[in-house]
């Protein structure tokens, strides 16, 4: 995914939440040599009242072709107008889609707007019906990657989630931590004392942990590893405070492929989790 | 006076039992539609609410709502009676106990769920996000306005209180004929009425004293008891049971019932002229109904924070498939039992329904425990539903509030105990099924109107949100347009 020559399509919005997304970008890709080719997808997705359409010189589709270039400009000079894609879709969703299927896009760039702006649905859309990776980018997100934390369920789709951020860490120079978050399924344990059903769940996923990791190719000395109680909290709810604790800046999360099901996990944090930018994780 | 009972229940079901089938498949269907329409995303509470309980922690309040002492009375009984007089003749004993358990599974599964859904979601919705009293008076404010605080609420309240006093009643009548039968099963004690309505004075008390008390905690902690005890009972039935044969069955009978669903849902033995669905299904829709006051505001107060659409996938499918497996594991060994020595259960449950339990556990290892861990676990939903049941009947008499008097809730827990036993002397098992049958056919129709309500409430939130996001977001979207046009008219701009 962060292969030099994969694809990348940046979905504007033509807020001043694009500067914040294609500044972060910027730097998210200046330690490469070779930059990966570009697009820049806007939809329109409005009708224009009359009197802005009389005033218009020339298509409305052209001048936010142009707008969109001169952003993109902006951060990456040598962008070329046939890098620009504008669509016209009554769903901006599907707009979305249908562009980044055309530049066969294999990452796809987001804002993320707080929840109370009420702009949540679109990602969430998108990340559900989307086939490739799609990083979302918060209002204000630390400009540097050095921490980089990773959820896993030891399953597959977990194990992507961790090689995507082992190639982002080695780029960044950033450390990883990956954690798992267990539950105590108390309500179906009768009899058996919390205390020791809370080692022997601990000493199990610390078991786990260890075959996961020997079973990929990473190096066990390249990040760290560690498992928390979630309590009574939620996984999200967990992942916050992990965040906050480790002053993390970066969230690598596996999704499950292309279908409307999203893992209650990734709908969590992309519903109600906007403080880091948080890297999705497709699994085709 | 258990013919007048009879007479009155027989009346009803002959008469109206189209009705209730007609009824469940339309809450059935309009959850259904609900799941997959613009409603779905809705948020109970609000856009901005989160879930006030973990997944896991509220699925196993779904679950400890779906069990209860109709499970424990019907688990054995009902696949057995089916088994052992069909309700649609078939040949060969596989096919009587496949028909047996799409039967049971019919009463407990998806259309039961539904009932619930309907009024948990419309109490959830006119509370979390209209602000509104935790009362099925709120439920009706899309059509009648501000008259639900007027005599039109006060009707409706009424009607939730009596149905919901009349299905506990049936209930806790239940109960009380199985633990006096464990009882007489267990130590010889006599099974006879007035047993039946010492015990219930004896629980009721104990339900009266927990109230009086306060110790709404050491409830809770019981009924976490009694679901972890039901638990362990589960799997030890699962485990000495044929345990393969209860496993293949648990999914043949799942696909089974899937496959039957609508054939059997809309059954209403038109062609047939047997009254077999008067004595059953329709009872069971009744029951439910008549209940479904109380389920459904168990649910309501738990699920804020939650989509329509999450809500009504959990509490449609998670109890549903829970209470399969119950009813796979008990009803599984009691017809594994009846298929290796036939009439061991079924002479002995046909005789008196309420022993089912206690002679399907005689047929497996440790039954004099086993049959001690059923009284208990009834017990113990006997005391925990008349505590919380006095709970929702006094939240709804006192306008939605949850600290109302003690002396209240006391009046209350003493009524349904009452209630109960003067249906028993009344008029036993015929009086009960009259009374959750003759309180469920005007709660059917109060809920048919709900559905309507609920449907005008989702709307109008719906298309308030749609609007306010649309108009803001095309007024901004213009608003930047109108900014780049302009300033790309200038002549010095490059």
């Amino acid at each position: 995914m962060t292969q030099p020559n994969t694809p990348i399509a940046f979905a504007l919005d033509l807020t001043e939440q694009d500067e914040v997304l294609l500044g972060y970008m910027r730097d998210f890709l200046s330690e490469r040599e070779e930059l990966p080719e570009l697009y820049f997808i806007h939809n329109v997705k409005y009708g224009m009242d009359d009197d802005l359409l009389e005033i218009l010189e020339e298509p409305l589709t052209e001048i936010l072709a142009h707008e969109v270039l001169e952003r993109a400009h902006r951060y990456f000079p040598h962008v070329k107008a046939s890098q620009v894609k504008i669509t016209e879709h009554e769903s901006t969703v599907e707009g979305v889609l249908t562009a980044v299927e055309h530049c066969q896009a294999q990452l796809l760039v987001m804002g993320k707007k707080l929840q109370s702006d009420g702009s949540g649905i679109t990602p969430l859309r998108v990340l559900r019906q989307n086939r490739c990776h799609v990083l979302l980018i918060p209002e204000s997100p630390k400009p540097k990657t050095t921490k980089i934390l990773v959820p896993v369920d030891f399953s597959k789709n977990a194990g992507r989630a961790m090689s995507a951020a082992t190639e982002i860490a080695s780029e960044k120079n950033a450390e990883i931590k990956m954690v798992h978050v267990y539950h105590l399924p108390n309500a179906y344990f009768p009899f058996v004392p919390v205390r020791s059903m809370r080692e022997t769940m601990k000493k199990k996923a610390q078991k786990e942990i260890q075959t996961f990791v020997k079973a990929h190719s990473w190096n066990p000395a390249s990040f760290e590893t560690y498992i928390v109680d979630g309590e009574d909290r939620s996984i999200v709810q967990q992942l916050e405070m992990e965040i906050k604790i480790h002053q993390i800046d970066f969230l690598v999360l596996a999704v499950k492929g292309h279908s409307q099901i999203l893992g209650s996990v990734a709908l969590g944090v992309q519903q109600w989790y906007n403080r880091t930018p948080v890297l999705f994780v497709k699994s085709k | 006076m258990q013919s007048f009972f009879t007479a009155i229940s027989g009346g009803i079901t002959v008469k109206a039992g189209w009705f209730f089938v007609l009824a469940v498949n339309v809450f059935l269907a309009f959850c259904i539609y609900l799941i997959f329409s613009r409603f779905g995303g809705i948020r109970l509470g609000g856009p901005n609410a989160k879930p006030e309980f973990t997944t896991f922690g509220w699925f196993s309040m779904l679950f400890s709502a779906g069990m209860g002492i109709g499970l424990l009375f019907f688990s054995v009984a009902e696949p057995i009676i089916h088994f052992s007089n069909p309700p649609i003749p078939v040949d060969g004993q596989e096919a009587a106990a496949s028909q047996a358990m799409r039967f049971t599974f019919l009463h407990y599964g998806l259309h039961a769920w539904a009932i619930y859904s309907v009024v948990g979601l419309a109490l959830a919705f006119f509370t979390f996000n209209r602000k509104l009293p935790l009362a099925l008076r709120s439920v009706f404010y899309p059509l009648v306005g501000k008259r639900i605080h007027g005599w039109f609420g006060d009707v409706i309240d009424i009607i939730a209180v009596v149905a919901t006093l009349f299905g506990l009643a049936t209930s806790l009548g239940f109960g009380v004929q199985q633990i006096s039968s464990g009882f007489h099963h267990l130590f010889s004690t006599p099974d006879s009425l007035q047993t039946q309505v010492w015990l219930i004075a004896g629980i009721t008390l104990a339900a009266t004293t927990s109230v009086v008390l306060g110790i709404d905690k050491g409830v809770r902690i019981l009924s976490e008891f009694n679901i972890r005890l039901a638990a362990v009972f589960l799997g030890f039935m699962l485990i000495v049971g044929p345990t393969l044969f209860l496993l293949d069955s648990f999914i043949q009978n799942i696909g089974g019932y899937m496959a039957s669903l609508i054939e059997m849902g809309t059954w209403t033995e038109a062609f047939s002229g047997t009254t077999w669905q008067h004595d059953w299904t329709v009872f069971y829709w009744a029951w439910w109904i008549s209940w479904s006051p109380f389920v459904g505001m168990f649910i309501a107060r738990v699920s804020k924070g939650r989509t329509v659409k999450e809500f009504l996938l959990s509490v449609l499918i998670v109890p549903s498939i829970l209470t399969f497996l119950w009813h796979s594991v008990f009803g599984g060994s009691a017809l594994a039992a009846e298929f290796a020595l036939p009439g061991s259960i079924a002479d002995a449950v046909n005789e008196n329904i309420s022993v089912a339990l206690f002679v399907m556990l005689e047929q497996y290892p440790l039954a004099t425990v086993t049959s001690g861990v059923g009284i208990v676990l009834v017990s113990v939903f006997f005391v925990t539903s008349s505590d919380s049941g006095s709970l929702v009947i006094d939240s709804i008499t006192s306008g939605g509030k949850l600290d109302a008097p003690v002396g209240q809730r006391i009046f209350w827990a003493l009524t349904e105990g009452a209630v109960a036993a003067a249906l028993l002397l009344g008029g036993g098992l015929a009086a009960m099924q009259t009374a959750a049958i003759s309180t469920g056919l005007p709660f059917t129709l109060i809920l048919l109107i709900m559905c309507y309500s609920l449907y005008k409430g989702l709307q109008s939130e719906a298309d308030d949100m749609d609007k306010a996001e649309n108009i803001a977001e095309r007024r901004s979207y213009q608003q930047i347009v109108r900014e780049i046009v302009q300033r790309q008219k200038k002549p010095n701009n490059p």
